[in-house]
């Protein structure tokens, strides 16, 4: 498989980095399983439920667990209608089928709430063997004071559940440790996005690199990151630059290569691996525990944060301050929180003088409009 | 209002019934109307009306005299004059997908300038706050209104539930505080202090923590004459009321919660059914089977629910409305009435909505009621929502309690869709295999 992604693409970027972060794409519980088999305390993080500091300074692997939208669910369809997001019938069904039988934790927060109740359900119905224990991490993004004190116990809570997995508590230093090895992680992903940003890399490529953090060691990643970003050639692709804005949290590139083999060019996106990794480096100041916990709260990928400024905050700030050709709204089947936003997100993309397009889940459809829009921005570029 | 319409919205049920309704129930609409026209002239002088939902602390409001508007009763009431197609034609034109959540858009529509005055009672008066959860698919929906109506939201935060407790009912009225965790409950009472404090700003009103705990107090006795009421129906050999009836009843009694009107209508209606109950009168003579409705009210066709009295005997006997008055609102323990208070919303929308949760209840109270089969409504947009009555661990539910269901596709209030013949149909061949059987 060519890492690019795409034959345009190809001939723009360090093809050795991109193998590596490609095993990793492909075999994404690989890295669990090894540090597994290795005799490490393994836990998983869902949707970015949880920062990562944390669990490595309680002495634990923290990796990243994502869905797989490319198998059947035959596990998850004994409970979940097909009505419910694919994301999280994938998710259930990976649970229950015993993927996740290499991770000691797995936490998940307040967006993959459904895939946590029917995990219950199924442990409670007999329809499963005996998954990892699931850890619910549910913050609130509102920032009224009462919200923060309960984001700090459910932090503690967390903090004492890693504990009692390890057996290492999370000092200072630990937590200083584990910030520093968090912190090469964002440079190196700030830099890559930045390529991203210039047209030097197509998207699908980006995305993919960024989607396989927490699934090989944070020093090699920072490591194959660096490599990808200094093999990048200066000169854009000529192709109309998009901002890809989703209403589901995307871990894999079937979108990116949809719109981009329809002639298009996604320079940013939001979401974990777009938005998620352009947050600023989490500096302590005062104690650890709060310092991790605030940049979390501040910088985590929440699509129920409140108010809609703070939901779509970079969003907002992409529209107003960077040059697009136009934005892709993407609505994923059994959505019911974005798309109440999303009237708002167009006429914001109308008064930064953007056009945009709202594409919906079904393959055929995507396809067709995205190849529309691109035929349509070409032409605007043109003249 | 005309005689013979669904409580509390206008909707005409068959006119062949009209002689069987309770005498409350005229009283029950006539009263909701006036209410409504009430608020109309408050907010026309001055007052601030506060649109929220059906899932939220009303109670406060009460306490404080507030006038409010729950924002499903206005798509309940928009359903029923069979404007609701407009409205949501409206919002498809202005840019939200067809695939979000039509049951409490239509306040959304409203804001936007769907509808004609003339046709909904004067129509929905400008609130002057809009209070709803944050939840996943709500807490986004409730700002859009509020943007559209250009004022302020007050977003009520809602910690989720650790754990899904499978028979909660059964300890809910006295174990709350154990059943659903002293943090998040601590965390509710403190957002709703900070929401009693936006009201106190809004209105120039003080609130009193003793004017709550009166409104709790009856809020728990009315609940306890729809005690009764559901007993009566569980046991009465042929259920003495019409569903769409007892629906509208008990939520028109439900939007006025805590209120000294409320009690003595939920007394009034508890008498009249009793004397039903001890003069052997039934609804439909020809009782033969009992079914129960799992889901939102079909708000758009309220007729729906007598289609199958004459043809099979068959008679909806149970919905979740009087059920969830009885099981889910009851806190016995209003010494500190906001902690009790905030108990009863920690978790309402997972008792009504979590799969471990709202199967298991579902299908005890499927029981209870002697019912021979259960029609579960299923969404076609559960969204982050996790699951509906017609989902598949509810089905799973009732097949290991040995209760037939049937799973009809019907959104409860999208006029636009012409599901309703073919449900009604559907439901008729279903029945006929129920009967074909016994």
């Amino acid at each position: 498989m060519m890492w690019a992604g795409s034959q345009e693409g190809a001939s723009h970027i360090d093809t050795r980095a991109g193998c590596e972060l490609d095993e990793a794409y492909r075999d994404r519980l690989r890295y669990a399983q090894q540090r597994h088999a290795s005799g490490d305390v393994v836990v998983g993080i869902v949707g970015g439920a949880a920062p990562t500091e944390l669990i490595r300074a309680c002495g634990a692997v923290p990796v990243t667990i994502t869905e797989d939208l490319r198998t059947s669910t035959p596990n998850a369809d004994q409970l979940m209608d097909s009505c419910l997001p694919a994301r999280s019938r994938a998710l259930v069904d990976a649970a229950l089928g015993g993927d996740w039988d290499c991770l000691d934790l797995v936490v998940l927060g307040a967006a993959d709430y459904v895939v946590y109740q029917f995990v219950e359900v199924a442990l409670r119905s007999g329809l499963a063997a005996l998954t990892p224990p699931l850890y619910l991490f549910d913050v609130i993004r509102h920032s009224k004071p009462f919200e923060v004190s309960l984001a700090r116990l459910r932090y503690k809570a967390l903090s004492d559940r890693l504990a009692a997995l390890t057996g290492v508590r999370p000092d200072r230093a630990r937590t200083v440790a584990a910030v520093h090895e968090g912190n090469e992680v964002r440079r190196a992903q700030r830099a890559l996005t930045q390529q991203r940003r210039s047209g030097a890399l197509p998207g699908g490529s980006a995305f993919r690199a960024l989607t396989v953090r927490g699934m090989m060691d944070d020093s090699a990643y920072v490591q194959q990151l660096t490599r990808l970003v200094d093999g990048c050639v200066a000169g854009a692709i000529p192709r109309p630059k998009v901002l890809l804005v989703s209403s589901s949290v995307h871990t894999h590139d079937v979108l990116h290569q949809q719109l981009e083999e329809a002639g298009l060019m996604i320079t940013a996106e939001d979401g974990p691996s777009g938005s998620g990794a352009v947050a600023p480096d989490l500096l302590i100041e005062g104690d650890h525990d709060t310092s991790v916990l605030s940049h979390f709260l501040a910088h985590g990928y929440d699509r129920n944060a409140f108010p809609f400024e703070r939901r779509h905050r970079w969003t907002l700030a992409e529209l107003a301050g960077h040059t697009y050709d136009g934005v892709v709204f993407h609505v994923t089947g059994g959505d019911d929180v974005f798309g109440w936003d999303l009237p708002r997100l167009r006429a914001a993309a109308d008064a930064g003088g953007i056009r945009s397009a709202v594409v919906v889940e079904a393959v055929d459809a995507i396809s067709a409009a995205s190849k529309r829009f691109a035929a349509e921005l070409t032409e605007g570029r043109a003249s | 209002m005309t005689a013979g319409a669904l409580p509390g919205t206008g909707a005409p049920e068959p006119r062949a019934e009209r002689g069987r309704d309770l005498h409350c129930t005229n009283e029950i609409r006539a009263y909701q109307k006036r209410w409504f026209h009430q608020v109309r002239e408050r907010i026309d002088s001055g007052e601030h009306l506060i649109l929220t939902a059906a899932v939220a602390p009303h109670e406060i409001f009460e306490a404080m005299d507030l006038p409010y508007v729950a924002s499903e009763w206005w798509s309940g009431l928009v359903a029923s004059k069979r404007q609701s197609a407009a409205h949501l034609d409206l919002l498809r034109s202005r840019g939200y997908h067809d695939g979000l959540p039509r049951y409490s858009a239509i306040a959304l529509a409203t804001a936007l300038g769907a509808g004609t005055p003339e046709a909904l009672w004067g129509g929905l008066p400008r609130p002057s706050l809009v209070v709803d959860r944050m939840e996943p698919g709500v807490g986004t929906r409730a700002e859009a209104v509020a943007t559209a109506f250009d004022c302020p939201i007050y977003p009520l935060s809602v910690p989720t539930l650790q754990h899904q407790v499978g028979r909660w009912y059964e300890s809910s009225k006295w174990e709350w505080e154990q059943l659903y965790g002293g943090e998040r409950i601590n965390a509710i009472v403190e957002d709703y202090r900070s929401l009693i404090a936006t009201c106190e700003r809004l209105s120039g009103r003080k609130f009193e923590v003793d004017r709550l705990r009166e409104v709790m107090d009856r809020v728990n006795e009315q609940q306890q004459y729809f005690d009764k009421i559901r007993q009566m129906i569980r046991d009465a050999p042929r259920v003495p009321a019409s569903l769409p009836e007892i629906i509208g009843n008990v939520m028109t009694i439900q939007w006025h919660r805590g209120s000294p009107w409320a009690l003595s209508a939920a007394r009034t209606f508890h008498d009249e059914m009793a004397q039903r109950v001890a003069a052997g009168v039934g609804v439909c003579p020809d009782e033969r089977l009992r079914l129960s409705w799992g889901g939102v009210g079909l708000w758009k066709d309220t007729a729906f629910y007598r289609n199958f009295e004459r043809s099979h005997g068959a008679v909806f006997v149970q919905s979740m409305y009087l059920s969830i008055a009885v099981d889910g609102y009851i806190r016995y323990g209003t010494r500190d009435p906001l902690r009790a208070l905030a108990s009863r919303y920690a978790a309402m929308s997972a008792e009504l909505r979590a799969p471990g949760m709202v199967s298991t209840w579902l299908v005890a109270e499927a029981r209870a009621h002697r019912v021979d089969a259960a029609i579960l409504g299923r969404s076609s947009s559960p969204g982050q929502s996790g699951s509906t009555p017609g989902s598949t661990v509810t089905v799973n539910a009732f097949a290991e309690a040995g209760i037939p269901t049937l799973v009809l596709d019907m959104d409860p209030v999208d006029g636009r869709s012409a599901d309703a013949n073919r449900a009604a149909d559907e439901v008729a061949a279903f029945l006929d295999k129920l009967v074909a059987r016994s």
